[in-house]
């Protein structure tokens, strides 16, 4: 029973006196009276109080605040590709095959210097974040961008990017081009954003979540790799990003990330266009970018 | 201010002198005839807003058979919030008393 309800004591903010002392568990155990479903109902009040605690304390987050939680996002996205890259690389997908066209033949695909270099970057910026070291950080997202803009306006053009080869054999994979967008935005967030050293813990949890991302990545259209967790982000944003500014500024910064990517889509005439995605697209964006906007520039005039 | 029902009892079972959280948990049972079963999410958050507002003011922490708790008191301020809130309870209760009194006769 006391572990069912530390565990409901975890739904409370790291610095509730619920997570650092016993007085809420002790008094949650009283209370239950040694009765299973007492401690069930004490436990579900714990996590309802805990996730009003939460918003309460979302509410008072700044935008830096917002600006961290995006290089999180950014910076775990960026190593989860990089180590998807590798991933298809020693155990490549079947060749792809469009029912509706012709096959593609993707591009040789081996693991070289490139991908080594991304891998190492993306894990620099990560531990760089980690250990709060802002030196280390930003010259990581430097030298990342560098290497993903080598491979989107040198190598891409002629379709023999890194990430193009593998874009081709895993439909939602982002080809180099629209990598590069992200990795900007990653620079230019690490850069603003004041750092402090965070739990090694956070190392594998980063690790973690970068694997599964991965592991996600194998479906062939790879909707839930990126595109269905930006859309979550966004919808989450627009729903509650006047209540949680982090939400607001994480939706503006994903948008912004995803211009490149969303101009291109629509400007380039492909026969398997969706159409409804070409009429949801730049309004879904613009809306993603003006609305977060809104609610930001609001909190700060009140 | 208004007091939600549950707070109203949190208060109140503070009037009698300092009291632990599960002791107020008792205590708002008690006064409301079982009518007020606090649960400890309730309870905290109730007693965090309490605090918070100076109403209720929380006490060190101890350790009494292996448990750890801590005392709240109730304050001046709390004192008067929960006379005034009572006084209208009374007052809005008074206006449908009189009023059903006056239908029945």
């Amino acid at each position: 029973m006391r572990r069912l309800l530390s565990l409901a004591c975890r739904a409370f903010p790291p610095d509730h006196r619920a997570r650092r002392s016993d007085e809420v568990v002790d008094t949650a155990l009283l209370a239950a009276d040694g009765s299973a479903l007492g401690a069930a109902r004490e436990a579900l009040s714990l996590v309802s109080a805990g996730a009003r605690e939460r918003l309460k304390a979302e509410s008072r987050r700044t935008l830096r605040d917002g600006l961290a939680l995006l290089v999180g996002i950014l910076a775990s996205l960026n190593l989860a590709i990089a180590l998807a890259g590798i991933g298809l690389g020693v155990h490549p997908p079947p060749p792809f095959e469009c029912p509706c066209g012709p096959r593609f033949d993707p591009a040789p695909y081996v693991i070289d210097w490139w991908w080594i270099a991304f891998a190492l970057a993306a894990s620099a910026i990560v531990v760089g974040l980690v250990l709060g070291n802002r030196r280390l950080a930003c010259v990581a997202a430097l030298v990342n961008v560098g290497i993903v803009g080598y491979d989107a306006l040198l190598i891409a053009p002629g379709l023999r990017g890194h990430l193009n080869a593998i874009a081709y054999m895993q439909g939602g994979y982002p080809a180099g081009q629209e990598w590069l967008a992200p990795a900007v935005v990653l620079v230019l967030a690490t850069a603003v954003t004041p750092l402090r050293r965070l739990s090694l813990r956070r190392l594998p949890l980063t690790l973690g979540i970068a694997m599964g991302l991965v592991a996600l990545s194998r479906e062939r259209y790879g909707f839930f790799y990126l595109r269905w967790p930006l859309a979550a982000i966004l919808v989450l944003a627009l729903a509650f990003g006047w209540l949680a500014p982090r939400l607001a500024v994480v939706a503006v910064g994903a948008s912004l990330a995803v211009v490149p990517y969303v101009v291109e889509y629509l400007s380039v005439p492909y026969a398997y266009h969706d159409p409804i995605v070409k009429w949801v697209a730049a309004p879904g964006l613009a809306l993603g970018i003006l609305l977060p906007l809104a609610y930001l520039t609001r909190r700060r005039l009140t | 201010m208004e007091i939600r029902r549950s707070t109203y009892f949190v208060l109140a079972a503070l009037l009698d002198g300092p009291l632990h959280g599960y002791g107020i948990i008792r205590r708002a049972a008690e006064l409301s005839d079982g009518d007020v079963r606090l649960s400890t999410g309730t309870l905290f958050g109730a007693l965090d807003r309490l605090v918070e507002s100076g109403l209720v003011e929380a006490g060190e922490e101890e350790k009494v058979e292996g448990r750890v708790r801590r005392a709240y008191t109730l304050t001046q301020d709390g004192h008067a919030a929960l006379a005034a809130e009572a006084g209208r309870l009374r007052r809005a209760a008074h206006v449908v008393e009189a009023r059903v009194a006056r239908a029945a006769t």
